[in-house]
């Protein structure tokens, strides 16, 4: 009995509507007790034609009946059953749901017509179906005899056991808190209880791990259970909960225990060079707040400390560089593999700076000392290019460095000594060098070096021209230094040179002068080497003459000529006969008396040089090779004559400070005792100390070049 | 007073026999007359110049100490070791700190 549309609608009977209700109905019955029906195209008909001239209303109330009433039904003998467990339990109830749900969606769709036409334009006021259907359960199944609280108990039971190991069945919870969405209870009922579950689950969790595993191990804990977790959230919990179960997870696992996973596991990662590992640190630290700030103070930390220990150390200076280049190397890869981002590369910046001055001076020193040894002839350890790259990364050492005017007087003193003895292993290499200096540095730091270099090329030219000119025989070499250029050296011209010597000096002196005449030249015969020919008549029977080439200093040389024209010769007389200085000549002929070449005998015999000794020469001198080169200088030298270069940078640094303080107050007159102090922080590259300056500044008063103020002794004025 | 700072300095000078420079012996004795009542740490200082290693007093310093004498507090709270004090005084005040220290801690056991 449709109505169409041509005509108007018909009338229909009272009896006719209960005939209706009464086939709905049974159809109903069928739906919710077996699930389905058999007619479902003539209910639907039944029900369009029973909501068209039927009260809609009315209709509703009695479907909402059935349901309740069959709700009712089953509720009381589920809450009959007995469950062994509470996955039987959780299976019976998703087994009731199940059905429930799909009942309900085609009671919905036989009621179709209803739901649009009456339900939804009547808005809050009536539920739709399907949430009928859902409210219906949630009241008198789940909120009927503890059915939830029981619920909800078994699936937290149930993930607890999964977190424990066991396998549990992971749709039928799926199931469960889908159930619980659509029935509006997972965020009100289930949710807050699962959180506080995991945290306290965790939270034991970490304790009991980090006391018992080392930190790499805790590491892969955690991040198994990271992924566990989300594991669990994508196949059967659902998505809704993730960022909060995950961030109790990262927060009782991490980030409660940030310093404690540090202090236990950092350094020993690092000394490892446990890439991996500290990769999974910075990782999972990084998701925690806070987590990468305090890595990076342990970073620092670390790096400062095992730094420190290369650099304090005195007994370790001679591999000191070589310890740094590699420890520079291995942060630098640990950094690089695992910790890449920029606040630990800042990090370690600052931790070297901060180690490397820790250690006043000497680093420079033996940094100076060690691109010495590779720039020498005979490092045979490395081709160009290792050398070039060794090169550049003890350029990024020195960068660090705060007091660059050291290094630069025993860079300065090696490449004398080098350019000088023609111990360069290669000018294209010892240029390089200075390329790299002057980029690092500025040119002003390398114009003397330069100067060094064009020195020396200027007297090559020379000398062939003075070759040319002069036709002798002699076979000489002198370079000429300009001073300023090249290290101080204290003048020795009271040294007695032996004359043929001498005449030939004067002819290149002359020649050179006649070429520059402004000039003053003075000859520098510490600096100067020769090679003598000597023949030690033995003493033996055999009379053999052992002849032999020495390759000595200037110095030995003049000594060992005397001997020319004496046989014995005392203390006293050689210094007269010399006039060379008193320690050097002790040294000189220490050198060439008691040490391992010994072409003198000294008597009384002994390691010391006192005024009663007298020396002559060893007839019983014996050599394997023919060339010998007797070396002038001992340790015990060295370590005095690098004592005097740090304490020349000291002296000039000292002037540096008076300087920088008259240039200041001349410029400003008036100025504090503060501003003064922080001017010269500005100005002066080297460290200094506060009680430096006010050494200086109290001189300066002294000398009356500044005077306080009458009222205010915290202020300087400058006197004209 | 201003003046009597004045005063004082201008009978150092005229103390003064040769160069810029007083001679410790002479300076101590100038001290110990010129300072007293003025200077409440006047004795601990003669014994820490007494056991100095200088042969002479500045004119700087010698014309500060006065300033010390009537600035700074006994209990030395109001010192600056970063202000513009010479630093023979820079030195007396950390001799001169613990020993007050223990003294004032004893005194209040």
């Amino acid at each position: 009995m449709v109505s169409t549309q041509s005509t108007g609608p018909p009338v229909v009977t009272g009896d006719q509507l209960e005939e209706l209700w009464t086939r709905l109905q049974l159809g109903l019955s069928d739906i919710l007790s077996t699930g389905d029906t058999r007619n479902k195209s003539s209910l639907l008909e039944d029900a369009d034609n029973l909501c068209i001239h039927g009260d809609k209303q009315d209709l509703y109330k009695k479907i909402s009946r059935e349901i309740e009433d069959h709700m009712r039904g089953c509720s009381a003998s589920f809450c009959k059953l007995d469950f062994p467990d509470q996955t039987a339990f959780l299976r019976e109830l998703a087994d009731v749901w199940l059905k429930h749900s799909k009942q309900t969606y085609l009671i919905r769709n036989i009621f179709n017509y209803l739901e649009r036409r009456y339900v939804i334009s009547q808005h809050h006021q009536l539920l739709p179906l399907w949430e009928l259907g859902a409210q219906t359960f949630r009241t008198e199944m789940m909120c009927v005899q503890n059915v939830s609280g029981r619920c909800i108990d078994s699936v937290l039971a149930l993930i607890e056991q999964e977190r424990c190991g066991d396998v549990i069945d992971g749709s039928l919870i799926g199931t469960i808190t889908l159930m619980l969405r659509k029935l509006d209870m997972y965020r009100s009922d289930f949710e807050e209880a699962f959180l506080q579950q995991t945290n306290e689950y965790y939270r034991r969790q970490a304790v009991a791990q980090l006391h018992s595993t080392a930190v790499p191990e805790y590491l892969g804990y955690v991040t198994r259970s990271l992924e566990e977790e989300e594991r669990r959230l994508r196949l059967y919990l659902g998505s809704s909960s993730r960022d909060q179960v995950i961030k109790t997870v990262e927060t009782n696992l991490i980030g409660n225990h940030i310093e404690g996973l540090l202090e236990k596991g950092f350094d020993a990662m690092m000394d490892g060079s446990r890439f991996m590992e500290l990769q999974t640190l910075s990782t999972l630290l990084s998701r925690v707040p806070e987590g990468v700030y305090h890595m990076c103070l342990y970073l620092y930390d670390y790096i400062k400390k095992r730094g420190l220990e290369i650099v304090m150390n005195p007994e370790k200076d001679k591999t000191m560089v070589h310890d740094l280049l590699e420890f520079k190397c291995t942060i630098d890869s640990i950094i690089e593999e695992s910790f890449p981002n920029e606040d630990c590369v800042d990090v370690k910046k600052k931790a070297f700076e901060e180690f490397i001055n820790k250690r006043p001076n000497k680093p420079a020193e033996l940094i100076a000392k060690f691109i010495d040894g590779k720039l020498r002839s005979g490092n045979k350890e490395q081709n160009e290019e290792e050398l070039e790259d060794m090169l550049d990364r003890v350029m990024v050492l020195f960068r660090f460095i705060q007091g660059k005017d050291i290094f630069e007087a025993f860079y300065k003193k090696d490449l004398a000594k080098r350019l000088l003895m023609g111990k360069s292993a290669s000018i294209d290499f010892e240029k390089s060098m200075l390329a790299k200096l002057k980029r690092e540095c500025g040119s002003q730091f390398t114009f003397k070096l330069e100067g060094m270099f064009k020195d020396i090329d200027v007297s090559k030219d020379l000398m062939s021209g003075y070759k040319e000119k002069d036709g002798s025989t002699v076979d000489l070499g002198v370079t000429v230094l300009t001073t300023g250029y090249w290290p101080g050296y204290t003048p020795d011209t009271a040294v007695v040179i032996p004359s043929q010597i001498a005449k030939t000096l004067e002819r290149y002196k002359v020649y050179y002068l006649a070429k520059h005449s402004g000039r003053k030249l003075s000859w520098q015969h510490s600096l100067s080497f020769c090679t003598i020919r000597a023949s030690f008549n033995t003493t033996s029977e055999k009379k053999v003459d052992q002849r032999k080439e020495l390759s000595v200093s200037a110095y030995q040389g003049v000594v060992l000529f005397l001997f020319n024209s004496a046989t014995k010769l005392s203390y006293p007389q050689i210094i007269e006969a010399t006039g060379i200085e008193e320690e050097q000549l002790q040294r000189t002929l220490q050198s060439l008396a008691c040490g391992k070449v010994r072409v003198l005998r000294k008597t009384p015999q002994g390691k010391d040089i006192d005024t009663g000794d007298s020396f002559e020469v060893n007839t019983d001198f014996k050599h394997k090779l023919f060339k010998i080169k007797i070396n002038q200088v001992q340790t015990k030298e060295t370590t005095e004559e690098n004592t005097n270069t740090t304490e020349k940078v000291f002296q000039d640094r000292q002037y540096q400070i008076d300087a920088a303080i008259v240039r200041v107050m001349k410029a400003r007159k008036t100025m504090t005792h503060p501003v003064l102090v922080s001017e010269l922080y500005n100005q002066l590259k080297f460290p200094v100390k506060p009680t430096d300056l006010k050494k200086r500044i109290e001189s300066l008063i002294e000398r009356d070049y500044m005077e306080r103020l009458k009222d205010d002794i915290n202020t300087y004025h400058y006197v004209a | 007073t201003v003046d009597g700072r004045c005063k004082v300095r201008e009978a150092v000078v005229s103390t003064q026999s040769t160069g810029k420079n007083l001679g410790i012996e002479d300076a101590l004795r100038t001290w110990k007359i010129v300072l007293a009542g003025r200077f409440s740490h006047l004795e601990d200082w003669c014994t820490f110049i007494a056991q100095h290693d200088r042969r002479s007093i500045t004119r700087d310093t010698w014309n500060l100490l006065l300033d010390f004498a009537s600035t700074i507090n006994s209990d030395l709270s109001n010192y600056d070791e970063e202000g513009a004090w010479p630093i023979l005084i820079d030195e007396f005040v950390g001799w001169l700190r613990p020993r007050i220290n223990t003294s004032t801690s004893s005194a209040m056991s």
